[in-house]
């Protein structure tokens, strides 16, 4: 019999939640843990014409899914109006210390009807264009929403980061690639320029809240948020020797538990034009040093690596793929994990839950059982596996609620 | 809280093509491929019931310009103090640009010399500007000014027979003001501007050394920051939003035309004349408005203005320059630039594309101020962006 997920597990779990109420839209962009223990996702629709994301929670303690907002709607842009709507929050929603969320919006999803979007060719047509992400903040409590506005015309917001003592976002544009800061208590946004062309996945922090991203060369970007200014440093992200382009960013970054280092996935900005295999990598703040830490799985030259996350084991879990390429994506992803001491790496299983073998994870975390969550993506109805390591307690403990301040 | 319930009850959209388990694998029966949003194919069951919604089969990259007739040169400047804002080009056909923003950076581009052609750094100077304008003179001379954000706009010249000073302070043409645009004259050693709030017409003779002020374009400064000159030495510009107005070289004045850049109705006061080239073929002015995006051409002798029309639903016409095939080639838009020809033999205005490359990396060009022709016919084209690159487009290609 398999435990439930509040149980005490002997043996590893993997199931899924599968998001059957929406039964076309198709991605999870966006996972986190909120302050309140519950797992809060971005459920999108990208690849049909006229989805808005809806924000889902998941009550692990009641094994519960709870649809708390259909976006774009919320956002003065009905999923008809023709334009592209809000489709996605992408690696943008965090959850605050007070139990907000802060997200960004994000785009791709074409307007009803259309079988295809892109901002470059709807650029200033009122009728088809995207009008701009959002920030907003939802307080799942009182299950109010706060909407700051649009910030940049005909874009979407890529990433984000929260650095909440200083009240702060710091984020991604795309497809333009600037970096934007917006301030919460001032409600202003600030476009700081163009980084780069291809968008890094993620932005970070450290822990005097300074933000962190990549450019499309590899060189690790740095928002001093005393001075308030980019500065690029000369760190640099490794990349596959047999990479045939010099590009490469950033993937996903999780939180060493040192506090004083992260570890990250390089990413090969998109297999088809860069076909790499993905790695990870370790870099320390003080030191600016980055550390290569070799293939995820590295059998495959495209490899993609997603969903880095901290178990209570202290392994690092992640999925690799391997590839298989009838389907769409030409992946399956299997679960890995490191041993950050000895950089051994190890195949935990296929993350299959007996109905489908996911082709393509995004991003990953923890609740305050240990279990933790990937977010899968190109299927319908779409759906988020959970994965139990072997030997938890079973107990929720709400010291142990991770936080993770960026999507 | 939204009730499950009526989500299940909801009508969703119907998708286009299957992804993740509805995909079908080759070999099965009654399947029928489909065509995904990146442009794979995949198949899925027949019956399944997926909505046919055509879309062209290069929808992805029919928005881009043709990526084999452009370079992407870099450039060795920091983020920041990349963005091209002007280039001109010598009587060598040697190609200049100068940067702005936290500091400025004057370069040269020399596809002849050297083992690899490229880019070379000739001199910065601190402090922060918005723009710059670039000439060189009758007697092969390279000045510059700067758009800085408050007080002197220093007139600059390049030396390079001075290792040590290249860049040398010549004057400020206007106390307390920066300068906006500036002009030479081919056939003698005169630079003509305008000063950044006023709008004052300068007139510089470098001979004599003298500096003459011909008063402002527009008194409450509502005037234009680009100049033109003919092959008879006029200079043209614009004073109040669109009108023209011209320095009459002969009879050293300013003259205040009654003419005026064609506009969407009732949007006069939001526009200016953004870019402005002399085509000394058929001694026309072509030039385009800032708002509304609007291309023209003023037949200088016959002292007429046509409309031709906008290439892009943006405002904005950036930049112009004349090709080498008698084409008026421009950037319009607004942070989505895109590069479009007119062909005034055809009465052809079209729309190129954005420009795009894969290498020395992808990289797209969203912002462009600056275009210049150079000798052999290529067009110089300059990114002003955080981050930007000399794109050399050669029409020949195509």
């Amino acid at each position: 019999m398999t435990p439930k997920l509040g149980q005490a597990a002997h043996e590893s779990v993997l199931r899924s939640l599968c998001f059957s109420e929406l039964p076309v839209h198709d991605t999870v962009w966006s996972i986190n843990t909120g302050a309140d223990g519950n797992i809060y996702m971005g459920v999108c629709g990208e690849l049909t014409g006229g989805l808005s994301v809806f924000l889902v929670r998941y009550d692990p303690r009641k094994d519960q899914v709870e649809y708390l907002l259909e976006v774009s709607p919320a956002l003065g842009e009905p999923t008809d109006s023709g334009r592209a709507p809000h489709a996605k929050i992408h690696y943008c929603l965090i959850g605050a210390a007070d139990g907000k969320l802060y997200c960004a919006t994000h785009y791709s999803g074409p307007g009803l009807g259309n079988p295809i979007w892109r901002p470059f060719h709807t650029w200033d047509d009122p009728e088809r264009m995207a009008e701009g992400f959002h920030i907003f903040s939802y307080d799942p409590v009182t299950e109010s929403l706060e909407d700051f506005g649009i910030m940049s015309p005909n874009e979407g917001s890529r990433a984000m980061a929260l650095a909440q003592k200083r009240g702060l976002l710091y984020g991604i544009t795309w497809p333009r690639d600037h970096f934007y800061v917006y301030d919460l208590n001032r409600r202003k946004y600030s476009d700081l320029g163009r980084i780069g062309d291809t968008n890094a996945q993620v932005v970070w922090t450290d822990p005097e809240e300074n933000g962190y991203t990549v450019n499309d060369l590899g060189f690790i970007i740095k928002y001093d948020a005393d001075q308030g200014r980019l500065v690029e440093l000369k760190a640099r992200l490794p990349i596959d020797p047999e990479a045939p382009l010099e590009s490469r960013s950033v993937y996903d970054v999780v939180a060493a538990p040192d506090g004083q280092s992260v570890y990250g996935i390089v990413w090969n900005c998109e297999h088809r034009h860069n076909p790499s295999a993905e790695r990870l990598f370790r870099y320390e703040f003080k030191e600016n040093k980055v550390t290569d830490l070799g293939a995820g799985y590295g059998k495959d030259k495209t490899d993609h690596l997603g969903g880095l996350v901290f178990a209570d084991d202290g392994y690092l879990y992640y999925a690799a793929s391997k590839k298989c390429l009838n389907r769409r994506l030409p992946y399956k992803m299997h679960l890995f994990r490191m041993d950050t001491e000895t950089l051994a790496k190890e195949e935990i299983c296929p993350i299959d839950d007996g109905d489908w073998n996911s082709e393509y994870i995004a991003k990953a975390t923890k609740d305050a059982y240990g279990n933790l969550y990937f977010a899968d993506t190109n299927n319908r109805p779409p759906r988020v596996y959970i994965y139990r390591p072997k030997g938890l307690s079973g107990n929720f403990t709400s010291s142990k609620v991770p936080t993770r301040n960026w999507g | 809280m939204i009730n499950p319930e009526a989500l299940r009850k909801r009508k969703w959209p119907v998708p286009s093509f299957p992804i993740g388990h509805e995909v079908a694998q080759p070999g099965e029966a009654d399947t029928v491929a489909f065509c995904g949003d990146a442009g794979e194919i995949v198949l899925g069951p027949k019956e399944a019931g997926y909505v046919n919604l055509p879309f062209p089969p290069d929808y992805l990259e029919s928005c881009y310009a043709r990526e084999e007739m452009f370079t992407a040169l870099p450039l060795p400047f920091p983020p920041g103090e990349s963005g091209i804002n002007a280039l001109a080009k010598d009587k060598q056909g040697n190609v200049f640009g100068l940067c702005s923003g936290v500091k400025s950076h004057l370069f040269i581009y020399n596809s002849k010399d050297g083992p690899e052609p490229g880019v070379t750094h000739l001199g910065t100077l601190e402090g922060a500007a918005q723009k710059g304008s670039l000439v060189v003179t009758a007697d092969n001379r390279l000045f510059f000014g700067l758009n800085t954000a408050s007080g002197d706009g220093y007139l600059y010249a390049y030396d390079s027979n001075d290792s040590t000073t290249r860049l040398k302070k010549i004057c400020c043409p206007v106390k307390g003001e920066a300068i906006a645009a500036l002009i030479a004259d081919e056939s003698s050693p005169r630079i003509y501007g305008l000063s950044g709030n006023s709008g004052t017409f300068f007139v510089l003779d470098l001979d004599k050394d003298s500096l003459e002020w011909k008063g402002p374009v527009d008194k409450d400064g509502l005037f234009s920051r680009t100049l033109t000159i003919t092959a008879s030495g006029d200079v043209f510009g614009g004073c109040r939003w669109t009108k023209m107005f011209k320095y009459d070289r002969e009879k050293d004045r300013l003259v205040f035309m009654d003419i005026n850049a064609p506009i969407i109705s009732g949007r006069q006061m939001y526009n200016r004349l953004e870019s402005l080239v002399y085509d000394e073929q058929t001694d026309s002015i072509y030039g385009g408005t800032s708002a509304d995006g609007i291309l023209f051409r003023f037949m200088v002798n016959q002292d007429k203005l046509i409309s031709i029309g906008k290439p892009l639903n943006q405002p904005h016409i950036r930049c112009l320059t004349v090709g080498a095939d008698n084409c008026i080639y421009g950037m319009a838009g607004k942070h989505c630039c895109h590069l479009f020809r007119y062909d005034p033999a055809e009465g052809d205005l079209r729309d190129l594309g954005i420009i795009h490359v894969r290498s020395p990396r992808p990289w797209h060009c969203y912002e462009c101020d600056a275009a210049v022709t150079g000798n052999d016919g290529r067009i110089y084209l300059g990114q002003n962006e955080r981050v930007s690159y000399l794109f050399v487009y050669s029409p020949s290609v195509c």
